[in-house]
């Protein structure tokens, strides 16, 4: 299988819980070998974390440090060097959490929680953010916020942005292109097929027809293609 | 949510009444015996035995276990976190840690006698409170490190933080409730192996351990009930001292909060 992510666009790879989707944004990220294959960032092969290549997990809970504020939480992707503290106001100010620097983790909500463990990921100005189930315990709003927020990144700073979801919605919703992630339990393998141009397409129909029939369609064919036997999968 | 001074008042007033109930049995039941005398004959005899005198053996005996606790504290999270973090040498040191951990220290006071570096010296002491106290401090930060939360982890893997800065910043603070509980346990354990090395070793001619043989040696059994009670006195000081400073750490108050501890 191969994936590439471009600067500058959305990709989302979409699949059931279990499929190894966050396996794969783990080896990507440079947190985990891959038994097999190899992963590269603008050329150079990458088997550890990288700074270019920042992360951010579904489970916010454990990836932002309760003993330390949220200002010391962004602090910390600045290295052991000189602190720049108008990058991390900077960074903070983008997110909208400027005002909860000072504050512990557990005095935040989810959403703001996971808001400031995408404002430490950005602080470092990488180039790729891996976004791992970033909305799957946010409510409905919190969610469009973050999504409209990835889409924007992508565009204002040409970030490559990779969005594992298993929610056909916001893959659809968000992503230019789509990676449609499958277990194939008889290979032991994960399965992968690209799609191009959603976000773009759903993007062009305007805010007023988002739920019309085009949105729909959209939605339909992924569902079918991702429910679709593995033996009709490319690779299989 | 009950406040400390609260707990301080109902912890007073239990202790109180276990006292009152002691005082009336032994006047009841036991009035004229040598071998049981009543609560209020033991704080009689603190006068008696000089609190000059027992402010000196308490200072020897509380120098000696926190000399211990703090060397085998240092000793322990530094190896834990050592052998948590290599497996190779995990793998090398674990049968070693599981065949001396169930050896009591005070089966190693006659070879402490013997070995001439430590022989019949304070460092016999200190050899036998940092063996016996190690144990749990090592095992805590063992525990509190090999059960660090993999998404956690990934996240500090990714910063970019030198060894130093991630076992600072994140190992430490993750492994806290762990480690305290080790810390905990192995205070009490230096205070007790402190009082037992004094009792059998005799080293020295002070401390609360060596006081008390002094007065089982000459039959002031009185005397003896009166010294027992400073060393519980001491012991649950030590303890609700422990107990504060941990409030203080703002690390292990952010993890308890975060597990519901």
């Amino acid at each position: 299988m191969s994936l590439t992510i471009n600067a500058g666009e959305v990709v989302s790879l979409l699949g059931s819980s279990g499929c190894g989707k966050s396996t794969l944004v783990r080896i990507v990220g440079g947190l985990l070998r891959p038994d097999a294959g190899d992963v590269f960032c603008d050329g150079v092969p990458l088997e550890q974390p990288y700074s270019p290549v920042s992360v951010v997990f579904q489970d916010y809970d454990a990836a932002v440090f309760p003993w330390f504020t949220a200002r010391k939480n962004i602090v910390l992707a600045c290295g052991g060097g000189s602190i720049d503290h108008s990058k991390i106001d900077a960074a903070a100010a983008q997110i909208g959490i400027q005002p909860l620097l000072t504050r512990y983790p557990s005095t935040l909500s989810g959403g703001e929680k996971q808001r400031v463990q995408i404002a430490r990921a950005l602080v470092s100005e990488p180039r790729y953010l891996l976004m791992d189930e970033p909305s799957s315990s946010l409510d409905l709003e919190l969610r469009k916020t973050l999504l409209e927020l990835t889409s924007d990144l992508a565009q204002s700073k040409g970030l490559g942005v990779l969005l594992v979801t298993h929610n056909i919605d916001e893959a659809v919703y968000v992503s230019d292109r789509l990676y449609l992630a499958k277990r194939d339990d008889h290979a032991r393998r994960l399965l992968l097929m690209e799609r191009n141009g959603y976000g773009r397409r759903v993007a062009d129909l305007g805010q007023a027809h988002r739920d019309a029939d085009h949105y729909g369609q959209l939605y339909e064919e992924v569902y079918r293609l991702l429910f679709s036997p593995a033996a009709a999968w490319p690779g299989s | 949510m009950i406040s400390r001074a609260k707990k301080l008042l109902v912890a007073v007033a239990v202790i109180a009444f276990a006292a009152a109930i002691w005082e009336l049995s032994v006047r009841m039941f036991w009035p004229s015996s040598r071998f049981i005398v009543p609560f209020s004959q033991m704080l009689a005899t603190w006068p008696r035995l000089g609190f000059g005198a027992i402010a000196v053996h308490i200072g020897e005996t509380v120098y000696r276990a926190m000399l211990g606790f703090v060397i085998a504290a240092m000793l322990g999270i530094l190896v834990g976190l050592l052998i948590a973090r290599w497996r190779t040498l995990e793998a090398i040191t674990r049968p070693i840690i599981d065949f001396l951990r169930p050896l009591p220290s005070s089966a190693l006071i006659p070879l402490a006698t013997l070995v001439p570096v430590l022989g019949l010296t304070e460092r016999s002491y200190l050899f036998i409170i940092v063996y016996g106290t190690i144990w749990p401090v090592l095992f805590g930060t063992l525990v509190g490190v090999e059960h660090v939360n993999q998404t956690a982890l990934d996240s500090i893997n990714q910063l970019p933080l030198s060894r130093f800065g991630r076992i600072w910043n994140f190992t430490l603070p993750e492994a806290a409730p762990e480690i305290f509980t080790g810390l905990r346990i192995a205070l009490s354990i230096s205070y007790i192996l402190a009082i037992s090395a004094e009792l059998l070793l005799g080293a020295s001619k002070s401390g609360l351990g060596r006081f008390l043989q002094t007065l089982a040696d000459g039959g002031d059994y009185a005397g003896v009930y009166g010294c027992i009670l400073i060393v519980a006195l001491v012991g649950w000081i030590l303890n609700g001292l422990f107990r504060i400073g941990e409030g203080k750490v703002g690390w292990l108050r952010a993890r308890q909060a975060e597990i519901g501890g």
